[in-house]
């Protein structure tokens, strides 16, 4: 009802139906794809052991297992870890806020201080989302869990590197359209609240992972990496001690300073109690103590920045303060980043402190020279390294001295995905001509298949994503959230006769032989009936050629703007005046009054300010004068989407009746 | 990447000044700044006529535009108290424009918000007890004598024009239907020298029922130019008139105010030296803005705004008071300072400070009058001549429809 606000229904069943319904069709598709590679493994393998007993070889061929270098333990941990991330990141996706939630309550306000520029880029993504959310939340659930599945199931080889750069591509897309990027062009970033946005960090580690795998051989990459943290801590330092920010300050005018406030607004989102306290408990220590803190945080911060650029001995303690104040940020600053129903990551820090230590254990720890990096191409490091837990690496830092010798190490697991040379296949028999097939590694593919499986569940998600980019339609189920189906009646339709914008007589009686789509519009409206004419305008392109068989007709629904000229002023805003199917009519106020009380309608004049009050509903008649659909266009506070969803609806309704 | 211990002292160091400098800066709070005087031209304003006074203030939430609803209250002659008289029908949360006339009649245009694009106007003759609806074609420009109404009913707007071109003024007749653009005022706007960009900024219509058109010259005019007004003659010809006269390099003047007060033009415009407002001057003329007579400039402190201009009125009446006093709302965050002048040889004389949340103030024939709102309550208060203090007067609670327009 204009005049009387919209409500928006976030969690709007019909919606979270739709995105449940999309995750199981898809996960559904995604079980057929791995079932599929599965059988035919299997009877790869089978085949491949017929034809070894035939020619009398063991089965699995000797020699396969023979060579193998293990992977770097700080790529190991690196890839892992945000594996582990973007599985939990695909998980907080499949929160049921996300499919209506996540433009409003993400999208948008993440971009709300930014640029024009980033405001259209952000809202383009939030245009494909909101237009078909369900697909888009599905997608995207498929999509991270499948990036996090094939981080951690493809260690080695072009599946592994794959994964990589998959994670950074979608990252770049996570980070530009969904996080604005993390707010940088924005004023207010701090890196205490998640600047610069941590999907930056998924796509660092993603390049990382990317990367061919003997640039861990050298601790150099460790260094820099390292370096780069210090370098970004050292940045950050100075952005939160630059004077007129208001970082230091936990009050402004009696009002929560910028870190106060943001702590505070965190506090209030619903989660466990205690968590609130503690974070709400900081926000009141901020508030009264707000130079201090900030003092605390650039000396921190600076202090941290040049041990990690210095490196050396300073690594290993500062890298333990560092996960400190890391941890303690992202709970009593960023709140852990996972409470609201729309959020969709852990926020910066725990990244961030994921890249710091594959940083030091790159450092520390170098990988070993395996095939792939045969020849170090540094000349510096090249540390024998076995496949040791991370944490051991942490604890116990080898600080070999740097060594110009490749080093080789001893076989450890099974990798299928490492290729095998066969000069080193020692023991085994001078391979003979063999057809492809016979050349694929089945007898301990379980992984791949597996890491097969997880690329499959990213491409179907990408998939319907790329499409619902490219489909310029909306889901009718957004509409029907907020409005509820269309009623279906069958009764005389009340008869009126009124004046149209031309000045010429249009009654019921007169449209007869049309299906009449009506309407009850106030020309001074300045929210709802702007947006039901558009409704109503997308609707008239829908029908296509059964258009000409269909008249729009709004009624005056306003008791004091009733002249032709606001409707003709009305026309042509809403851009109506070029449809050769539109009439908007008026009349007398106590003749129109007739017309709206027939109706069901009321029209209400509100005091101090306020738009005209009347219902938001549009009626269906067919050819012969009988009411068969009764719709409520009130769309709340839905957007672009929700028009053209309420659009798609009202015309699937008028082409039931149109074509019964 | 090694760095020597210099090096990270040094840098210490220096961090530990930028956050000493930032603990400093911190000290003196965060509106000090590049000033938000200049070209932003107050909505809230009242004038005082024989027939009665009219204010137009925003109210509600007004962080949130969406239930923020601009109201007009009137007071009727001889009366002490202000009532809500708002026109209906339409949504008022984009602004409201008050052109006063004679003998009760006023006309009221509502600036467009949300998805509206042309401003709804509204007309009375009985100081908004009743209103005849009408139609803009276009949008009513964000000034508060964007609207004025002469003796005989002629209605003349300044409107936004689209796509980025000047403003310009419609005239209609007493239907407010028809609108058409005075023969002459585009090329006049264009001729005008010494003002790149000359706009309409104001409208009013002298006793006479003489047009004149308040100009403001383009932000980029820096050489001293002063839009000045420019008055209808006979047929197609417009006389360009300059209140304020040459100014210095680097001042100009921005049309704050252009209203008629019985037989008397006033106008009043922001002193802006290098794109911060410095001060305010008003001039008065009772010639069809053939001759004017300007009074002093009242300085603005730096960073302080003008919120609100009221006119006429006679102030109570003491010394050289005459029916035209102009009073200056100036606004520095929650700071207020009123000035009033009530004649251009006598000097602005500084009120106590206006109740907290003053949006308009004005000139009545007892003192001065001063509307603060908060929230949905609007409360008047009433400064006399010669007294130190402010004392509370009507309150009244406007039936405000939050969520109507959201």
């Amino acid at each position: 009802m204009p005049g009387m606000g919209g409500s928006s229904d976030s969690g709007g069943s019909l919606v979270v139906q739709a995105f449940h319904h999309a995750l199981v069709t898809q996960g559904a598709l995604i079980l057929i794809v791995v079932a599929v590679l599965f059988v035919g493994w299997n009877h790869l393998r089978s085949l491949q052991y017929r034809r070894a007993v035939a020619r009398g070889e063991t089965y699995p061929p000797a020699g396969r297992d023979q060579r193998h270098v293990s992977e770097a333990p700080a790529r190991r941990f690196l890839r892992i870890a945000f594996g582990v991330l973007w599985l939990v990141d695909g998980l907080l996706q499949l929160q049921p806020g996300m499919p209506l939630g996540l433009p409003s309550a993400v999208l948008q306000p993440s971009a709300a201080t930014s640029p024009t520029w980033v405001q259209h880029l952000v809202g383009s993504g939030a245009d494909i989302w909101a237009r078909h959310p369900a697909t888009a939340a599905a997608s995207t659930v498929w999509i991270q869990l499948g990036i996090g599945a094939l981080l951690l199931l493809a260690p080695r080889g072009l599946a592994s590197r794959g994964a990589g750069a998959l994670s950074a591509g979608w990252g770049l897309v996570v980070w530009s359209i969904g996080g604005a990027f993390g707010g940088i062009f924005a004023p207010g970033l701090t890196v205490l609240f998640g600047a610069p946005g941590a999907v930056v960090f998924y796509v660092i580690a993603g390049i990382l992972i990317a990367l061919p795998e003997r640039i861990w051989v050298s601790r150099r990459t460790g260094r820099r990496l390292t370096g780069g943290l210090g370098l970004f801590l050292l940045a950050m330092a100075v952005l939160q001690a630059w004077p007129g920010r208001g970082s230091w300050q936990g009050t402004i005018n009696g009002k929560p300073g910028p870190l106060a406030s943001m702590v505070t607004s965190m506090a209030e989102v619903p989660q466990p109690h205690p968590l609130s306290s503690l974070v709400s408990s900081f926000g009141a220590f901020d508030q009264s103590h707000g130079w201090g803190v900030n003092l605390f945080v650039v000396v921190a911060l600076a202090l941290l920045g040049v041990c990690f650029v210095v490196g050396g001995r300073v690594l290993r303690p500062a890298l333990i303060v560092f996960a400190v104040l890391a941890i303690a940020d992202w709970i009593l600053i960023e709140d852990m980043g996972v409470w609201g129903g729309t959020a969709t990551d852990l926020n910066s820090m725990l990244p961030l402190l994921m890249l710091a230590v594959a940083g030091y254990v790159a450092t520390v720890r170098p990988g070993v020279v395996g095939d792939e990096a045969a020849g170090t191409t540094d000349g510096t490091a090249s540390v024998a390294a076995q496949p040791e837990a991370i944490a051991v690496a942490i604890e116990s830092p080898t600080n070999e001295p740097p060594t110009n010798e490749p080093v080789t190490n001893e076989p450890v697991t099974t990798e299928p995905d490492l290729p095998v040379p066969v000069a080193a296949a020692s023991g085994a028999t001078p391979p003979t001509e063999r057809s492809w097939w016979e050349r694929i590694d089945a007898s301990s593919a379980g992984r791949a298949v597996a890491a097969a499986g997880a690329l499959a569940g990213l491409l179907i998600g990408v998939t319907p994503m790329a499409a619902a980019a490219v489909d310029r339609s909306a889901d009718p189920a957004i509409a029907e959230a907020s409005t509820g189906p269309p009623s279906v009646v069958a009764s005389p339709a009340p008869a009126f006769s009124l004046v149209d914008q031309t000045g010429h007589d249009v009654s019921l009686a007169s449209l007869e032989g049309h299906v009449v789509v009506l309407s009850f519009l106030d020309p001074v409206c300045t929210t709802d009936c702007p947006v039901i004419a558009q409704e109503l305008r997308v609707a008239d392109e829908l029908l296509g050629p059964d258009a000409g068989d269909v008249r729009f007709v709004a009624i005056m629904a306003s008791r004091l703007y009733t002249s032709r000229e606001a409707m003709v002023a009305f026309d042509q805003q809403e851009g109506l005046d070029s449809l050769p199917n539109w009439s908007f009519l008026t009349g007398p106020v106590d003749r129109l009054a007739t017309v709206w009380k027939d109706y069901g309608m009321q029209v209400l004049t509100a005091p101090a300010g306020g738009m005209s009050l009347h219902s938001d509903t549009v009626f269906v008649i067919d050819a012969h004068g009988t009411l068969r659909r009764v719709l409520n266009a009130d769309i709340g506070a839905g957007g672009h989407a929700s028009q053209v969803s309420f659009a798609e609806i009202l015309a699937q309704q008028v082409t039931q009746v149109l074509h019964p | 990447m090694a760095i020597g211990a210099t090096t990270v002292v040094v840098t210490v160091v220096v961090l530990i000044i930028v956050a000493l400098a930032g603990a400093d800066n911190g000290a003196t709070g965060t509106e000090a700044g590049p000033s938000s005087t200049g070209p932003a031209v107050p909505l809230a304003a009242a004038s005082t006529r024989p027939s009665g006074a009219v204010a137009t203030v925003a109210m509600g939430d007004l962080p949130d535009p969406a239930n923020t609803f601009w109201e007009m209250f009137v007071r009727a002659p001889g009366s002490a108290q202000w009532s809500l008289a708002t026109p209906l029908g339409t949504a008022s949360n984009g602004g409201l424009v008050a052109g006063g006339g004679p003998s009760g009649s006023v006309t009221a245009g509502v600036l467009p918000s949300a998805f509206l694009t042309f401003s709804p106007v509204a007309s009375s003759r009985d100081l908004g007890a009743t209103w005849v609806p009408g139609l803009l074609p276009g949008a009513l420009l964000s000034a508060p004598d964007a609207l004025a109404t002469s003796s005989i009913g002629t209605t003349a707007a300044v409107v936004a024009s689209k796509n980025g071109a000047a403003p310009k003024v419609l005239v209609a007749g007493p239907d407010l239907a028809s609108w058409n653009e005075p023969a002459g005022l585009p090329a006049a706007l264009t001729a005008a020298s010494n003002c790149p960009g000359a706009k309409p900024a104001g409208v009013t219509f002298a006793a006479s029922g003489t047009l004149l058109v308040g100009v403001t010259c383009s932000s980029g005019s820096d050489g001293g130019s002063d839009g000045g007004v420019l008055v209808q003659q006979r047929g197609s010809t417009w006389r360009r008139s300059e209140p304020q006269g040459s100014s210095a390099p680097g001042t100009n003047f921005q049309s704050l105010r252009l209203a008629t007060v019985e037989t008397t033009v006033v106008t009043v415009a922001l002193v802006v030296r290098n794109g911060v407002g410095i001060g305010v001057q008003a001039s008065w003329s009772s010639d069809d803005g053939a001759t004017w007579s300007t009074g002093p400039i009242v300085a603005m402190p730096a960073g302080w705004k003008v919120a609100s201009v009221g006119l006429g009125g006679t102030g109570g009446g003491t010394g050289n008071v005459r029916a035209a006093a102009v009073v200056a709302l100036l606004s520095h965050g929650a700071q207020r300072r009123i000035d009033a002048i009530a004649a251009p040889t006598s000097g602005w004389i500084t009120l106590p400070p206006g109740p907290a949340g003053t949006a308009a103030v004005v000139a009545t024939d007892s003192g001065v009058d001063a509307l603060a709102v908060s929230g949905a309550r609007e409360t008047t208060w009433s400064w006399t001549s010669g007294s130190d203090r402010w004392r509370v007067g009507s309150t009244e609670r406007v039936p405000i429809q939050f969520g109507s327009s959201g």
